[in-house]
């Protein structure tokens, strides 16, 4: 049965609203064998990014201004180098209890924050790490991206199936 | 498909306006009038007023005036989920509420016509007309209680007749509101400056109204003794449609088509007992179909995700004390209906336990003005969920890839938990001057 009397709205508009930027998460690779612990290099980047959110592919406006970028993620994460655990640090730089992401320091500011177009990190390989990503434009308006780094459980010869990074 | 499609029509207007699996006047999750609440929703066999029309239809037959009820509840759910290994919960809890209006009243006209009613009812979020919630994610936590099930329009109808003395029959419809949103994507060169000013995007978006029938029967073979039987049909919408783009020539068109159960199919079996003057209790045992649910894409669910039907008792007691005052309480027992969530999907919900108390003052006694007002306090609590994934059920995230990877979002293991709180006011005014 139908009563479609009891609410109509037709709505015709132009493209999208211009405030709204593009985000776009690149991952490399994306993912990693269980219990890698911290071995496998992993390189995130939104460079794909743009100010303006566009339906037909334009050329970004040189004048369109910045965009931020604000990355966070799933579990418990810390700031160091996988060859030193002692220098660990949570992003408020405490001493972690355990960590699951471990960001490289050059991505991440004197303030704790992951801000970069770039972001290199490792994982535990215990859990999926849920990536996301919030740009900002200068009009204020925002895009959220979100992307997970799998895991690849081993084979039965107790192998990592995934080809080895260069 | 890695973004979330939410439908919601949001009217904050009516915000202005004035279960468990439980069901309200007209059928809405968590907006009972209080008393039925406070009885825990056992209240099919128990005589009937304008607020369980569609709890029991045969209570119609009950009528001995015209009465009108509206009111309204506030609602919140306190719900985290973690995953195993995750330091933070993620804090799902929210506030949500509700008012409705109802009516009911005898057919005037001579005696055979006054032993049937008629009533109406209408439930209204206060935040939503209504909202489907589809994860494109299977993987998504989803509460397939808390999440959007409140969030609908209900209406219901029904009429009931006192077939003979000891005998009440009634039937009616539940409507439910669905979206139909055609959309059409095309694009005129030369319309605009720029080429994304030449992207013409048309959504029509109607929403029509779903029927699903119900019918009961009230017998009263003892002066303190009442049976009932009660079949109410599955309560879903859908959000459906076409997307056309046309561009150049070329055109392409995709169907889509959302689900949303409500309420599964429902048989309920009750019986109240008048155990003395002053004090009545009832018990209802209710049987809900929700093996039929489907996911948000309308596709019935895989076996081993499949949900299981379930048995749900409720009971609830009313004492009665001079000058119209009553004290109520009820409790529900409801056993969860998903499996155990070891596969890729991550349905949150558990076996849960409903605690209700309520009190009523009828003015007719105490003031000689015809008017109850009833309140009602009640929490559901769901036990600990926990599960385990087994990796050899979950898809292959990254088929371009060796091996089988994994990005569910509960693996390896997660814990989720839910309290609901609610409070509650209805007034009834009674039309016709009857005694209580």
């Amino acid at each position: 049965m139908r009563l479609p009397v009891l609410l109509g709205v037709v709505c015709a508009c132009s493209g999208p609203p211009s405030s709204v930027p593009a985000a776009i998460i690149g991952a490399t690779p994306s993912s990693v064998c269980i219990g890698d612990h911290f071995q496998t290099p992993i390189h995130l980047d939104s460079n794909g990014s743009s100010p303006t959110l566009t339906l037909v592919y334009t050329k970004p406006d040189p004048d369109a201004g910045p965009i931020t970028y604000a990355w966070s993620f799933s579990g418990a994460v810390c700031v160091g180098i996988p060859a030193t655990p002692s220098d660990w640090t949570t992003l408020s730089g405490a001493t972690p209890e355990s960590c699951d992401v471990l960001l490289d320091p050059g991505s991440v500011d004197a303030l704790g924050d992951v801000s970069g177009t770039d972001v290199l990190l490792e994982i535990a390989g215990d859990l999926p790490v849920d990536v996301t990503l919030v740009v900002t434009n200068q009009a204020g308006g925002t895009l959220t991206a979100r992307t997970t780094l799998s895991l690849t459980p081993l084979d039965d010869a107790g192998a990592c199936p995934l080809p080895k990074a260069d | 498909m890695r973004a979330a499609r939410v439908i919601g029509v949001g009217v904050a207007a009516l915000a202005t306006l004035a279960s468990s699996h439980a069901r309200a006047a007209a059928g809405a999750a968590f907006a009972e009038t209080s008393r039925v609440a406070s009885l825990a929703d056992a209240v099919t066999a128990r005589p009937g007023d304008a607020g369980t029309i569609e709890l029991n239809p045969a209570g119609l037959g009950d009528l001995r005036e015209a009465s009108v009820l509206a009111g309204g509840h506030a609602d919140y759910v306190s719900q985290w989920f973690q995953r195993t290994g995750d330091p933070t919960q993620q804090d799902r809890s929210r506030a949500f509420g509700g008012v409705f209006i109802a009516a009911a009243t005898p057919l005037p006209g001579p005696a055979w016509a006054r032993r049937i009613g008629v009533g109406l009812s209408l439930d209204m979020p206060v935040q939503y007309l209504l909202h489907l919630d589809i994860p494109v994610r299977a993987d998504q936590p989803i509460s397939p209680t808390y999440d959007s099930r409140p969030d609908r329009l209900a209406g219901a109808f029904a009429i009931g007749a006192k077939v003979v003395r000891w005998l009440d029959f009634g039937a009616g419809f539940a409507f439910t509101p669905s979206l139909v949103e055609p959309a059409l994507i095309t694009y005129q060169a030369g319309r605009a400056p720029d080429v994304n000013g030449n992207v013409e995007v048309r959504i029509d978006t109607t929403l029509d109204t779903g029927v699903s029938p119900f019918v009961g029967l009230r017998a009263k073979p003892l002066d303190w003794l009442a049976f009932s039987l009660v079949y109410r049909e599955a309560q879903i919408s859908r959000a459906t449609g076409t997307q056309t783009t046309t561009a150049a020539g070329i055109t392409a068109a995709g169907p889509f088509n959302f689900y949303q159960m409500w309420d599964p199919a429902t048989v309920v079996v009750g019986t109240a007992m008048t155990l003395s003057r002053h004090v009545s209790f009832s018990l209802d045992v209710s049987w809900e179909q929700w093996s039929a649910i489907h996911d948000g894409f309308d596709q019935p669910l895989p076996g081993p995700i499949q949900f299981h039907d379930t048995v749900n008792v409720a009971s609830g007691v009313e004492i009665s004390l001079p000058k119209g005052v009553a004290l109520r309480g009820g409790v529900a027992v409801e056993p969860s209906p998903m499996p155990e969530q070891t596969g890729e999907t991550n349905y949150l919900g558990a076996n849960a336990l409903t605690l209700a108390l309520g009190a009523g003052i009828d003015f007719r006694r105490l003031a000689r003005v015809p008017l109850a007002i009833d309140l009602h306090f009640r929490a559901r609590a769901d036990a600990l969920e926990s599960a385990v994934k087994d990796p050899s059920s979950l898809p292959d995230a990254d088929g371009t890839l060796p091996g089988n990877q994994i990005d569910n979002m509960g693996y390896p293991s997660f814990r989720s938990q839910a309290l609901l709180v609610q409070g509650g006011l209805t007034a009834t005014l009674f039309i016709g001057g009857g005694r209580p």
